[in-house]
């Protein structure tokens, strides 16, 4: 069907339309949700590398200071070792960090600790250029000289300080090991709550050079911030990332419960349109559809209408014939059952009848060729009009049919040169003469089909050479708002203001111009007979 | 009660009689056409009801009545057996007399 191209193919692009923008809107806000996510937990985290890295750098202080209070002991009793041995023995005692406490003489004059606690230090067991550059490192580092031990078979940290008085002749050194695996070690502070850390020797996070970490997930993956710490002569390398994220669950997991409701929404979205798009094309393409087959029935109940309506000959041995249908020119309106018919009888006598069924539509059409048909029976017959029409009531029953018809009924004898006429219930035919124009007024029966047996009078009139009778149904004077006499009175004068000649045919398009309106809501039907 | 949306002609129907034998009086109004014929058929035959109740036809209000207007009196007729018309316009006589139903539709006794 060429309809479905074009009634389909919108549908598809309105819903594909909605479906494109709901996803876009639904990604860009996903896409707005997640960026601004993302900026959250990266400033967070940045704010959280910095409180961790200070918390780091003072505790710095907390290695230095029981250091420098056994650098002044060694200064101010001249390494007296019964009066270091206690303070050297509380940084080694169980729960302290250190493993080896030691003094040591500055100015290198012996390359051996002065006094020791706890296990003998790595330090001593290293070249005397090692333990060189230790001194000097301890002289020319204010703070906290650190030594690198991790390559030791048990990874360790070296820390040397010298005392603050000028001049110092000794220095203190601890070492400490670093704990299996690196991971024991976790930092007790809310700075580091909700964090993995890892913190390197250096500036570099090399992990041969890893000091303690929270994890042994290594390197730290995902989302990282990283810190670089003065740690003596040395620097330490934090890094850290969120456990869990920091901004919240929901705001990590916003941006896609955004972006499943976004496409939940777009999909129900879509899926309405296209039935809303679905039905009003269907209900355009139906109502196009109806348009179409009323046209298409109206067209065929026309054309079988007036394959209904005979073709009248124009001329019957002396007398000549014209017919008129027109149809209602009212959209909505059926077809109706108006017709017009001619029959010789014999040489001299022809019957004719216009009609018109009662209702509209294929039914009374049908029922219209049925009365038309009988009455071409009774014609041939040779049956007088008014006998006709009393006879048609065997053929038209309103109880059974629901129809009934109006019939005006002529005969026209040539010889006699007169026209009888009986009607049942129909308007009067016009008579054209050239002496003027006058309606023919039988005494009116009840239309056809009413009642079996009613008795019809017939008028005679005298139908003299150069005249015209007209009969017509009620479509062409009907018009509302004014009554029967004024609308037959306009037929007369239509008729009558004929100059020369008065041939059926004339008559016919003459009255038709002067009454056929555009907008009858009737069928008019006209049937003219004159001479030759 | 009014019916049909066109002003132009209506129809309407005192169901107070017709229990016995009291006849239902329809009256019938304006300009009868096929433009409102059809309203004015289901108007009067939903208020009638069942076949053969007597009708008194009230046509004074009559202005213009065509065939369409007449077919509508006589399947009133059929409908209700009985019909009388109680007072008819002029309009209404003459189209009346002119289609041959003066025996059919007799004046109210």
């Amino acid at each position: 069907m060429p309809g479905d191209a074009t009634s389909r193919d919108p549908t598809r692009w309105v819903t594909a339309g909605v479906v494109v923008a709901g996803l876009a809107i639904t990604g860009m806000l996903s896409a707005g949700a997640a960026a601004i996510n993302d900026g959250n937990e990266t400033r967070l985290l940045t704010q959280r590398a910095r409180e961790a890295a200070t918390v780091l750098t003072n505790s710095i202080a907390t290695i230095r200071t029981p250091l420098i209070s056994a650098a002044d002991l060694a200064e101010a009793t001249e390494a007296e070792p019964l009066a270091l041995e206690a303070q050297l023995t509380a940084l080694v005692t169980a729960g302290q960090r250190f493993v080896s406490a030691s003094i040591w003489r500055l100015d290198g004059s012996s390359l051996r600790p002065l006094v020791v606690a706890g296990s003998p230090p790595d330090l001593a067991t290293r070249p005397a250029e090692e333990v060189r550059a230790m001194l000097d490192r301890a002289r020319s580092e204010p703070v906290l000289a650190v030594f690198d031990l991790t390559a030791n078979d048990e990874p360790s940290l070296g820390y040397a300080v010298v005392s603050t008085q000028p001049d110092p002749t000794y220095v203190a050194y601890v070492e400490r090991v670093l704990p299996p695996n690196r991971t024991a070690y976790v930092r007790d502070s809310v700075a580091f709550e909700g964090l993995d850390n890892a913190v390197y020797l250096g500036s570099r996070a090399e992990p041969s050079k890893l000091l303690t970490a929270s994890t042994p997930d290594l390197p730290l993956t995902g989302r990282t911030r990283s810190e670089t710490i003065p740690f003596g002569n040395s620097q330490l390398r934090l890094v850290v990332t969120a456990k869990a994220p920091m901004g919240g669950a929901l705001a990590a997991r916003l941006w896609w419960l955004l972006l499943l409701a976004g496409i939940a929404v777009t999909a129900a979205l879509a899926l309405l349109i296209d039935r809303v798009v679905r039905r009003r094309t269907e209900a355009v393409r139906l109502a196009a559809e109806n348009r179409r087959l009323y046209a298409q029935q109206r067209d065929v109940a026309q054309t079988l209408q007036h394959s209904l309506l005979p073709r009248i000959d124009p001329v019957i041995g002396d007398l000549a014939f014209a017919s008129l249908y027109q149809p209602a020119s009212a959209e909505g309106v059926d077809i109706g059952g108006d017709w017009y018919d001619a029959v010789k009888v014999d040489d001299h006598r022809v019957i004719f009848a216009v009609g018109d069924v009662s209702g509209r539509g294929l039914e009374a059409a049908t029922v219209m060729a049925s009365v038309r048909l009988a009455i071409r029976a009774y014609a041939s017959h040779g049956l007088e009009p008014a006998t006709i029409l009393s006879e048609l009531s065997g053929v038209l029953d309103i109880e059974r049919d629901g129809h009934f018809a109006t019939v005006i009924c002529g005969l026209v004898d040539t010889d006699r040169r007169q026209v009888t006429l009986a009607s049942a219930g129909h308007p009067p035919a016009l008579i054209v003469t050239p002496d003027g124009c006058t309606l023919a007024r039988p005494i009116v029966g009840p239309p056809v089909g009413l009642e079996r047996g009613a008795e019809y009078p017939s008028i005679t009139i005298d139908f003299p050479k150069d005249s015209t009778i007209v009969a017509f149904t009620d479509g062409l004077f009907e018009r509302r708002g004014e009554t029967l006499a004024t609308g037959l009175e306009r037929v007369r004068v239509a008729g009558c203001d004929l100059d020369e000649s008065r041939a059926p045919s004339l008559v016919i398009d003459h009255i038709r111009s002067r009454l056929g309106s555009d907008d009858t809501e009737d069928d008019t039907a006209m049937l003219g007979v004159g001479w030759t | 009660m009014d019916v049909g949306n066109d002003p132009v002609g209506f129809a309407t129907v005192d169901a107070s009689g017709g229990n016995g034998d009291d006849p239902k009086l329809v009256r019938i109004v304006g300009e009868v056409d096929i433009s409102v014929v059809d309203d004015m058929r289901s108007t009067v035959f939903e208020a009638l009801g069942d076949r053969g109740a007597p009708v008194v036809l009230d046509l004074s209000g009559v202005e213009f009545m065509d065939s369409s207007g007449i077919s509508l009196l006589l399947e009133i007729g059929r409908h209700a057996g009985d019909v009388s018309v109680r007072d008819a316009s002029t309009a209404a006589q003459l189209v009346i007399e002119a289609t041959g139903l003066a025996g059919w539709l007799p004046q109210e006794r």
